[in-house]
């Protein structure tokens, strides 16, 4: 009842009058631990400021100030108000001053400072919906998120393909137009659009270990490196972890989209090694992977170590190099590397770093980590590990912003994560993907999967995408693999 | 005449909320367990945003008083009964005999009585059929034109796939020659724009649009659709005569009424599923914790179900008696303990309900999601409450927080949901709590990957975490009699008789002693082994003796022993 009366008391002074602060509080707010210091995109949606109802903020920036009342949660600025602020202080500070009524009026702790970036990030974010769950999946759909506004529509979901699985979207270069990803169960195969035109493929050879699996696009659009994988899950009875998925066997091999077939290079088909994870470099003259010596699974499943690797390959002449250089060996320092990804100007390659094994997503402990590649230096990620998961991430296309999935919010319900990397691989503050409402992520039941930045909105049709992932015949991959 | 037919219809009426009470009592009840309804405006909010939310959001008001003994029935037939009424009057306007709706009805109710078709589809039609009811009661034909067919769309956003019906029943009534324009012309244009709108939307203009989309729908959930739109279409196309003998109306009528009758009780034992109504109760009684009826219900009839076995055997366990009963119901394998998995709701949440028992939380855990993906919803009571308290147990209370958080949405489940808030974080109100304390004392310091090995090592890692644990152990040495293992029970007597659990043994261990030393009778001493026991066996013995000879040994030997473990031991195939 309290509250009701503060916000239509606020909302009445909000109509008739300008928002005062009444008295300064010396106090840091609560709010800095995870605002102070973020670095926000010029063309983000209004933030999500959470905080206890009652409480308001107040931005400014020069002339210009803006208020938001907290409601279910957060404070969230008008998003016309916080664009004109925004591209008021592109490339400065914005004064942020969280207040809280009181007896005397409204108090404002001390004020702290979110920096807006020259830089703005792509705006939109393809994802998976999908509740963490363990072998059974009921709802799940890809999505774009205009991150401008609070926009989100489906790019499929499964309730329109007779409730079968659908993962591993990915793009070429941020590039909308080109995109592939996966179905399982249900009109299974996999999915390739490219400027508006669809095919299903069936990937699985007679030489290969499984379908594809883990996609990444050759900067030049005609070529997709995959991993294949037989992988099995299993859960634990007590552990921090509830989940374990694990490799018996994986190799790596790459589409060629134009002749629709893949090949490889033996060094990366190795029976006795686990090779998957693999990214190519911006210029498409290395292709990174992650490598780990077979073990005897499942009992030896702690051991599994995964190094970051890279191997030269030549587009042209769909050749690879000789040998395989190892840029993180995972044995000496006792952890594991996943998902590596280099930023779009080659400088930068993050990864996600565990304990062991490659399914990051379910290892509490798993952080993002940086390699150098001009100085080989490599380290963590500070600024945006917590004490729970942090995993998958995307470079924007001008290699300024990351988002990544989070479980920092309970340890189960993934949440993507949006920073700024600076020119040199520092990272800054992450924050949360905003939403509409304040209280959406307590009362969200599923998990953002495998987030991916993209500079447009996919723009296949929604009936030729379903067309295709509805038909029976699929296009089959031939194998040029010398099983030797 | 209307007097007769009204009276029919309410005796209908009644005959249908009766028979609906005693046949599926608990199938209502499964479908309160397996919905999650949110009371709150937001969910309002959510709901008119989504194709047909409307009609789903109104519906769920109504399901979650089906668990509600007897009166649970009446709202489930409430649709059926109050679509009668409408129906009525739009035969009256169509100049059909009114006696008909009970042959609607009757399918209507049959169709409802399907598991996996949606109370909503019902709600939705009797909304259209008490719009096209208002639209026919009114006098000005344009107005009458022009509001039904603008609504149309309208009614396919808010109630869905059952602007079929309605489109279709508002053309057959309303249509005039003289005004073919506005009567059909216009809904028909309006009709486009939304099948225009649905394209892409599979199950769009079928009642498979309140079917589990999981599943097939059967064709003859057509039926409830087609018979009032051809029984409109009749009455408008064919013309009969005004004069009729009372005499004779009123015995088409109660013929009608007994049609009805007859086409309910005819297809009600096709649509009932009678296993699935003892699943359904089975389950509403372990969530209800109601574990002596359980052991009732099995008393008056056999098991021959491995499902109905784990919730028998569960019964027993929470009675603190399944050492000492287990046999009474002729177990079969280690799947009567626990049943083999698969990827159906009613096994996962049995077994959800069997680890729970045992104290395997991160299973319990696991299957209780497995079985919440099963539902139409994704949702659901049942499966939400397993969750908050392996959460609870596990020390995730971030997690359970927003399990909670869910719960207080509800109208019959928040204050459950706040009695449970006062656990978060708050790990000594937890170790306090009977339930949840003697579960987290279970948690084992050992990690495994579950059922990697069978659960026999996790229920050993139980036990030494918790040996208090009573139902672990019942679980722990029966396995190991129902596999016949006897070299795995004396290793079990060996490291467990003696301690706090396992003071005394109970009836069946004591059997399985017996069996294990039967010619070491000083160890029947040791482990404790009841005169009466010793008694009963000699006279096995004998009996095995006498029938020495006979071909049917196990069928002269069951009426006197079958509820023993060396019974099982020799004759029975795990």
């Amino acid at each position: 009842m309290k509250g009701w009366m503060f916000c239509m008391l606020f909302a009445c002074m909000a109509c008739g009058r300008e928002f005062r602060i009444d008295g300064h509080l010396e106090d840091a707010s609560p709010l800095e631990g995870s605002y102070a210091e973020v670095v926000v995109p010029g063309n983000i949606a209004p933030l999500n400021f959470f905080m206890s109802e009652e409480d308001a903020i107040v931005l400014s920036y020069e002339g210009s100030r803006i208020t938001a009342l907290c409601r279910n949660g957060a404070a969230i600025p008008r998003i016309k108000e916080w664009r004109k602020l925004l591209a008021a202080a592109k490339g400065k500070r914005i004064r942020a001053e969280h207040c809280v009524r009181t007896e005397e009026g409204w108090k404002a702790y001390r004020p702290f400072y979110l920096t807006v970036a020259e830089e703005p990030i792509d705006p939109y974010l393809v994802y998976r919906l999908i509740p963490p769950g363990y072998e059974m999946w009921h709802d799940m759909g890809i999505y774009q998120r205009n991150l401008e506004n609070f926009d989100e529509k489906a790019i499929l979901t499964n309730a329109e393909t007779g409730r079968n699985c659908m993962n591993c979207h990915s793009f070429c270069m941020q590039n909308p137009d080109k995109m592939t990803f996966h179905l399982r169960a249900k009109h299974g195969g996999t999915i390739l659009s490219e400027e508006g035109k669809t095919v299903k493929l069936d990937t699985k050879t007679d030489r290969t270990i499984s379908a594809l699996v883990y996609p990444y696009w050759h900067p030049g659009g005609g070529f997709i490196a995959y991993s294949v994988n037989d992988t099995k899950q299993l859960f634990h009875t007590h552990h921090q972890n509830r989940i374990e998925v694990m490799d018996l066997a994986s190799d790596i091999v790459v589409y060629d989209v134009r002749r629709n077939e893949v090949f490889t290079s033996p060094l990366l088909f190795d029976e006795e090694v686990y090779e998957t994870f693999p990214a190519f470099s911006p210029d498409g003259k290395k292709l990174y992977f992650c490598s780990a010596r077979k073990r005897s699974m499942p009992d030896e499943y702690e051991q599994v170590k995964y190094s970051l690797c890279s191997i030269d390959f030549d587009a042209e002449k769909r050749t690879f190099g000789e040998k395989v250089d190892t840029l993180y060996q995972a044995e000496r320092h006792g952890k594991s590397v996943s998902f590596p990804r280099v930023s779009p100007d080659g400088r930068f390659l993050m990864f996600t770093l565990s304990d062991y094994g490659n399914f990051s997503i379910w290892h509490q402990e798993a952080d993002l980590w940086m390699f150098d590649l001009k100085t080989s230096e490599c380290y963590p990620l500070e600024a945006l590990n917590s004490e729970s998961v942090e995993s998958y991430h995307t470079w924007s296309s001008n290699g300024r912003w990351t988002v990544f999935s989070s479980r920092r919010e309970d340890g189960l319900y993934t949440c993507p994560y949006v920073a700024y990397i600076d020119a040199e691989g520092v990272a800054h503050k992450p924050f949360v993907l905003p939403q509409k409402r304040g209280d959406f992520y307590k009362r969200f039941f599923y998990s953002f999967n495998v987030p991916e930045l993209v500079k447009a909105p996919v723009s296949v049709g929604r009936y030729r995408l379903l067309q295709t992932v509805l038909q029976d015949d699929c296009l089959k991959v031939k194998a040029r693999i010398d099983n030797k | 005449m209307k007097w007769i037919d009204a009276g029919l219809g309410v005796l209908f009426g009644a005959l249908l909320w009766w028979r609906v009470d005693v046949s599926i009592p608990y199938q209502l009840c499964e479908w309160e367990q397996e919905g999650l309804f949110l009371t709150d405006w937001r969910a309002l909010g959510e709901a008119l945003a989504v194709l047909g939310g409307f009609g789903d959001w109104l519906s769920g008001w109504g399901m979650q008083f089906f668990a509600v003994p007897h009166w649970g029935a009446g709202v489930f037939v409430l649709p059926v009964c109050l679509g009668m009424l409408c129906t009525m009057f739009l035969f009256r306007k169509a100049g059909i005999s009114i006696g008909r709706v009970a042959v609607v009805g009757a399918v209507q109710l049959l169709s409802q009585y399907d598991f996996d078709y949606q109370w909503t589809g019902s709600v939705c039609l009797l909304l259209v059929m008490a719009l096209l009811s208002f639209f026919a009661w009114l006098s000005d034909g344009r107005v009458k034109a022009l509001c039904f067919a603008g609504s149309i769309p309208v009614v396919f956003y808010l109630l869905g796939s059952v602007v079929t019906v309605y489109a279709v029943g508002g053309m057959v009534l309303f249509f005039s020659r003289r005004n073919w324009g506005l009567t059909f012309l216009l809904p028909a244009v309006c009709c486009l724009f939304v099948f225009v709108w649905a394209f892409f939307l599979p199950r769009a203009f079928s009642p498979a649009f309140y079917y589990n989309s999981f599943m097939e729908m059967p064709l003859y959930h057509w039926l409830v659709w087609g018979v009032p739109l051809l029984l409109l279409g009749w009455g408008r196309l064919y013309k009969r005569p005004t004069a009729v003998c009372l005499r004779r109306s009123m015995i088409i009528t109660v013929l009608l009424w007994g049609m009805g009758v007859g086409v309910f009780f005819g297809g009600e034992r096709f649509v009932r599923k009678d296993s699935n109504q003892l699943l359904f109760q089975l389950n509403h009684y372990a969530f209800t914790e109601r574990w002596e009826e359980i052991l009732e219900l099995f008393s008056r009839r056999p098991l021959t179900n491995q499902v109905y076995m784990n919730y028998v055997n569960m019964a027993l366990a929470h009675k603190g008696v399944l050492g000492d009963y287990a046999f009474r119901f002729q177990p079969y394998g280690t799947g009567a303990l626990l049943v083999n998995s698969n990827n159906t709701g009613a096994v996962r949440m049995v077994m959800s309900d069997v680890f729970y028992t045992v104290g395997c939380v991160a299973e319990a855990q696991q299957h209780a999601f497995e079985a919440q993906m099963t539902l139409q919803e994704g949702c659901g009571v049942q499966t939400m409450i397993r969750l908050v308290k392996t959460n609870l147990i596990l020390g995730h209370y971030a997690v359970a927080d927003k399990y909670l958080s869910l719960l207080e949405r509800t109208l019959l489940y928040r204050k459950w949901a706040r009695e449970y808030r006062r656990f978060l974080y708050n790990d000594e109100a937890v170790e306090a709590d009977a339930e949840l304390g003697e579960k987290r004392r279970s948690l084992s310091g050992k990690n495994r990957f579950a059922m990697f090995y069978g659960w026999l090592p996790e229920l050993e890692d139980i036990l030494e975490a918790n040996p208090q644990n009573g139902k672990a152990m019942s679980y722990l040495g029966l396995s190991y009699l129902l596999t016949k293992d006897m070299e795995g029970f004396r290793r079990f007597l060996d490291k467990y008789y003696g301690t706090d659990c396992l003071k005394t043994l109970p009836l069946a261990f004591q059997q399985g002693v017996v069996a294990l030393y039967q010619q070491e009778k000083d160890r029947w001493e040791e482990y404790g082994v009841s005169p009466e026991v010793r008694k009963q066996y000699e006279s096995y013995q004998e009996a095995l003796y006498r029938t020495r000879n006979n071909r049917n040994r196990k069928a002269a030997l069951a009426p006197y022993f079958k509820n023993t473990y060396w019974f099982y031991l020799m004759f029975v195939q795990g």
